[in-house]
């Protein structure tokens, strides 16, 4: 974890008066990444935004049982990604959900992909990233959905480029096969 | 041959727009202030319930200490109520007038084995006393035997 991140946590463990300011700090950081994380898990603007305020509660509550096993991102990743499917589940028993924006679009020309919408392919796409072990989906997402470079995401997860590198490939192969299977292709 | 591109590579993700920086540092904000404050009233809460289960456990030990167990029950005290506007002179005249309504357990006073001892055996006068007693007042001892064999 860099210097400026083991600064924050400490300043808001400690509850002093930089507490305020170095969760700000921290928000604005990786708040971003992780709306982006849990809309493409929710699908809805205002439902995101809900869940993104547990998440902050959550981390604000919790950071202090923080154990520095895994990077802050990737702690912060399994909050995010737990709070969104706890959310996303008592949202659809208690109405359909509506669906602000697809995530992805087809790009014809592969003949398993023609006869669908866009929406389905992107919950079978769920459903895979969802079997994949946490690193992998991490990587995955952020390399395949935002296209970061794999110095970034080296940053965030506290892993090395070339481990990245392979478990990204990793991930899409898995993914590549369940799609498959699923499309009986 | 041409060999067809994997299936990832026919779906292009859309691009999700974040909010603005100021909405993250609002919200990181607000929950910092909220939950603080929720600390806050939970420290209080626990400090209340804390000085008020103290107060009580206080008040108890006062009371299984300090109470005064012998003092007669409620029952009694309703009983003494019903009588309180009737003076003893008007209890005694009614009890005299109708002796015969009444029992012997009614008519008796409850003592205690001490009490009986300090009062009917007469610990406290020496043998002396009582011999003396019955010469100056001219006792004749054969008269109260009948009396004394109750004993």
């Amino acid at each position: 974890m860099k210097s400026e991140e083991i600064i924050w946590v400490e300043q808001i463990v400690s509850g002093g008066s930089d507490a305020e300011k170095a969760f700000q700090a921290l928000s604005v950081k990786y708040g971003p990444k992780m709306y982006t994380q849990v809309f493409r898990i929710v699908q809805n603007e205002a439902i995101a935004k809900d869940v993104l305020q547990n998440v902050f509660i959550k981390i604000w509550k919790n950071l202090s049982s923080y154990k520095r096993e895994s990077s802050l991102y990737t702690w912060m990743y399994r909050i995010a990604h737990n709070e969104a499917l706890t959310m996303l589940a008592s949202e659809s028993k208690r109405k359909h959900l509506s669906i602000d924006n697809s995530i992805i679009q087809i790009i014809p020309g592969h003949h398993a992909l023609d006869s669908l919408e866009g929406e389905q392919v992107y919950q079978l796409l769920r459903e895979a990233i969802d079997t994949l072990p946490e690193k992998q989906a991490i990587v995955f997402e952020l390399k395949y959905f935002e296209n970061q470079k794999y110095g970034e995401i080296a940053l965030l997860t506290g892993t090395s480029e070339g481990a990245l590198k392979a478990s990204y490939h990793i991930a899409k192969q898995k993914i590549t096969t369940f799609l498959k299977a699923k499309l009986n292709h | 041959m041409k060999k067809e591109k994997d299936i990832l590579d026919h779906l292009q993700p859309e691009k999700i727009t974040t909010p603005s920086e100021a909405y993250f540092k609002t919200l990181a904000k607000k929950v910092s202030l909220e939950e603080r404050h929720s600390t806050f009233e939970n420290r209080r809460f626990i400090k209340i319930t804390g000085f008020a289960l103290a107060a009580a456990a206080v008040l108890f030990m006062a009371f299984t200490l300090f109470n005064d167990f012998s003092k007669p029950t409620k029952e009694l005290m309703v009983e003494k109520d019903l009588f309180y506007d009737v003076n003893d002179e008007e209890i005694y005249a009614y009890v005299n007038e109708h002796i015969d309504d009444f029992t012997i357990d009614e008519l008796s006073i409850p003592l205690s084995d001490e009490a009986i001892e300090e009062d009917f055996y007469l610990t406290d006068i020496s043998q002396d006393e009582i011999i003396s007693y019955i010469e100056v007042e001219n006792i004749d001892l054969d008269e109260l035997e009948d009396e004394l064999l109750i004993f």
